[in-house]
């Protein structure tokens, strides 16, 4: 009888793990991911004056939110905020990844805009042409001509559609998913 | 893995879609030089962009790629949206074609995902009204 006692107890708190683990790892996993995509973002996107790429932020359901400093300088990490125990009792998206900088659909390539070479050097390499419309990467040329872009025409929508933030996600909960040890 | 091939599934159907309009309307892929910068006609850009190759797959046999295909439709600003989405109406249609094509033994398998759009934008200082759409695509070649 204390045996079969023993075993339940040992039963319980083998579920009290598997509860505990599994909820730090399905919360640190997106949370791991957000902030991986905010970087894989700041790697393919333009990068000028370094504003851009520093005002990507992450926001949970229930409203927390971590954010870039908005100013220049060399693209830096934004740690995400941990969902709450109130964020799991929404059903749907747990992270947002968005961009607060004034101009950030023209540097995703989403719509025109009017673009002023500032005749600084840009912190990231750059390609040289004629922008051939309003699109901030839609340059031709041969390296030579007016215009100057530090990311591809696209980036944004490549990165988006072309399988890369499956592929981080998926990456990030295996490894979160693989730290369990019960 | 066959790039170009890829690359030739999607932009023939939408060459010839924009072909078999009157009059009419040219279509600017990647790397082309053609299009006059502030040119005030009508034209078409489709920028084919390549994500991720040759996930692993339960056969090495295949070749698989994914990606992004955004285009975007030049017409004349200020004289209302009819024109653009006609044109939009073309492309879109061209990309649910390729969704019907069935796969053979070779050549290049394409399927492209829900279609984002259409958007639309005017700025003061650019001559045209722009569409846009964009869609994911993954193609896989067979031979």
């Amino acid at each position: 009888m204390a045996r079969n006692r023993g075993f339940l107890n040992e039963l319980d708190r083998l579920a009290e793990n598997i509860d505990r683990i599994a909820v730090a790892a399905f919360s640190r996993g997106p949370a791991r991911a957000a902030e991986e995509i905010v970087v894989d973002l700041q790697e393919a996107g333009p990068v000028w004056s370094g504003k851009f790429s520093n005002s990507w932020q992450i926001e949970t359901t229930d409203g927390r939110r971590t954010s870039g400093s908005g100013s220049p300088g060399l693209p830096q990490r934004i740690p995400a905020p941990l969902l709450s125990g109130r964020g799991f009792a929404f059903d749907d998206v747990k992270y947002t990844i968005s961009n607060f900088s004034p101009y950030a659909d023209e540097a995703r390539d989403l719509v025109e805009g009017y673009f002023i070479d500032p005749g600084t050097t840009p912190l990231k390499e750059y390609d040289r042409g004629t922008r051939v419309s309003g699109y901030r990467g839609d340059l031709v040329g041969d390296d030579e001509g007016p215009n100057r872009s530090t990311a591809p025409l696209d980036w944004y929508t490549t990165y988006l559609r072309g399988g890369a933030i499956d592929r981080r996600i998926r990456i990030q909960l295996d490894e979160e998913l693989g730290r369990i040890r019960l | 893995m066959n790039y170009q091939a890829i690359r030739a599934a999607v932009e023939n159907p939408l060459l010839s879609a924009f072909g078999a309009l009157v009059p009419a309307v040219p279509v600017y892929f990647d790397n082309i030089t053609a299009v006059p910068p502030n040119t005030t006609t009508e034209y078409v850009r489709v920028n084919v962009t390549f994500g991720i190759t040759n996930e692993p797959t339960l056969t090495s046999s295949v070749d698989n790629a994914r990606g992004a295909i955004v285009i975007r439709v030049f017409t004349e600003k200020g004289r209302g949206p009819a024109r653009n989405q006609t044109l939009l109406t073309a492309a879109v249609n061209a990309l649910e074609t390729l969704n019907s094509t069935a796969k053979t033994t070779s050549g290049v398998f394409f399927r492209v995902g829900e279609i984002n759009g259409p958007t639309f934008s005017a700025t003061e200082e650019a001559p045209h009204f722009v569409g846009r759409i964009d869609t994911s695509y993954v193609a896989t070649v067979l031979s």
